[in-house]
């Protein structure tokens, strides 16, 4: 019985992992095991077996050790920590994938490993967009900087910059929120908001949301500072208003420009133009850019 | 590899970026409010114009200032006066105000407006190009993008209003 055993998981591992059975055969009633354990989902005792089997000697190179260590950690993290994948199980599991990829010596297991790392970085990389609001957004970091160090030890090749970009773009956002929540304590949050934007700006000078959100950072900004002028202060005062906000409108014009020229069909990009130039008191050019807006929202059948 | 990837990543991080955060307030209407407010601060009514309510008038469409005055309203007055602001079209409505704000857009003749007022205590505030020359006391104006005010001393006094020095050196003076 036992052997009829030991033969199906010597077929189930040659199948996950080419040449795994030959290589192996020293050392191989524990891990198979701990396959056999992880098929039937008892990722527990699986756990004990790797354990076992990696107190034995001459088991510290062994890659598919690791490599079935790795997936035994992101089992018990399906069932222990589902929703939480900043605990030691994941942690654990890239840890063992990571020795798995230094001693594999096979291109198939160097794929096998990858495929695995990859499935640890993608819940690194969903949880960090599930964490991305103004309570959570800590974690978020944590796990997409996870996700991005994943990523690279997967492939060192990969080009995480479109993600890096996309990452960064709704960290801000959130961080601006929580500048809008608190104005006046959240002056951080402000400068954090713009250091995103620009490190996005430094990877894609064309990026048309990274311009406009800059846009409507500084254009608030402006508007803020002229509807803090107390009703009863003195002339002087709110004229020296009208300096500190006009140095906002002119930073939030060239950016509102640049969106507009990489996207002229969008229509909020209008309405910030027309806005910027109406705090600018040019109301001329404001009226040129709002009856632009409604043409465009004509155009596209979003007119009345 | 990059295809299992994006297979894998089945949460796509929030459509943000796309956002509109627009400003709530009018810039121009709360400048206009501060400097109305100071008008009534350096300009003197004379004594039988100091009863009743004090009258901000607006003439015309300007919804955005019309609501900044009416917050002034609330919590300000003009010496012991309370501040009533009304909004109207009619130019039969504007006699009795003690500042009248004619609107940019406004197509009443100028010249009717000002037969409407004369003879009385009323501080004629414009905003359009020339006016201070042609009747107005004060004409708003823009200035390399800041809001200012022409002011014309005489045409104020042509009404019985007194203009302090203070006010005549922080306007664009008009003659």
């Amino acid at each position: 019985m036992r052997a009829l055993i030991n033969i199906r998981i010597l077929i189930l591992l040659a199948a996950i992992w080419p040449g795994a059975a030959g290589v192996y055969a020293q050392s191989t009633v524990h891990i198979n095991a701990a396959q056999l354990y992880l098929q039937q989902g008892n990722p527990d005792s699986a756990f004990v077996q790797i354990k076992k089997h990696f107190a034995q000697p001459g088991t510290s190179t062994d890659a598919v050790g690791y490599y079935i260590k790795g997936q035994i950690y992101k089992e018990l993290y399906k069932k222990y920590s589902p929703t939480e994948p900043l605990t030691w199980y994941l942690d654990s599991a890239f840890v063992a994938q990571t020795q798995a990829q230094k001693y594999a010596t096979d291109s198939s297991q160097q794929v096998n490993i990858r495929r695995a790392m990859l499935f640890i970085a993608s819940k690194y990389y969903n949880s960090a967009a599930e964490r991305l609001d103004t309570v959570n957004y800590e974690k978020a970091k944590q796990c997409y900087e996870k996700y991005r160090i994943i990523s690279l030890q997967a492939d060192p090749k990969v080009n995480l910059t479109q993600r890096d970009v996309e990452f960064w773009l709704a960290l801000a956002t959130v961080y601006e929120d929580l500048y809008n929540k608190n104005k006046e304590n959240g002056e951080k949050y402000f400068i954090m908001t713009e250091q995103l934007l620009n490190k996005v700006l430094e990877l894609d000078p064309n990026s048309y949301a990274a311009r406009y959100r800059f846009s409507v950072l500084y254009w608030n900004k402006g508007v803020d500072v002229i509807l803090s002028v107390p009703i009863d202060a003195s002339i002087p005062e709110a004229e020296q208003k009208q300096d500190d906000a006009l140095i906002w409108f002119r930073k939030a014009l060239p950016h509102a420009e640049l969106a507009f020229q990489l996207n002229p069909n969008r229509v909020e990009t209008l309405i910030v133009l027309s806005g910027i130039y109406y705090s600018m008191n040019d109301f001329d050019k404001s009226k040129t850019f709002d009856e632009m807006r409604q043409e465009l929202e004509r155009k596209q059948g979003g007119g009345k | 590899m990059n295809r299992l990837l994006m297979c894998i990543l089945v949460l796509c991080l929030p459509a943000l970026t796309g956002m509109q955060t627009a400003p709530r307030g009018d810039t121009n209407a709360r400048i206009k409010a501060v400097f109305i407010y100071n008008f009534t601060r350096y300009i003197e009514w004379p004594e039988t114009a100091r009863s009743g309510n004090f009258v901000i008038n607006v003439f015309g469409s300007n919804t955005p200032l019309v609501s900044e005055l009416n917050n002034l309203a609330k919590t300000k007055t003009v010496g012991t006066q309370k501040i009533e602001i009304r909004n109207t079209t009619s130019l039969d409505a504007i006699g009795n105000s003690h500042i009248l704000f004619v609107c940019g857009d406004n197509t009443t003749p100028f010249a009717d407006i000002l037969n409407k007022v004369k003879g009385k205590n009323v501080l004629i505030v414009t905003e359009r190009p020339g006016f201070a020359r042609q009747g107005a006391a004060i004409n708003f104006v823009v200035v390399q993008n800041k809001q200012k005010f022409e002011l014309n001393k005489a045409n104020a006094e042509k009404y019985n209003l007194s203009v302090s020095t203070t006010l005549v050196q922080l306007g664009i003076p008009v003659e």
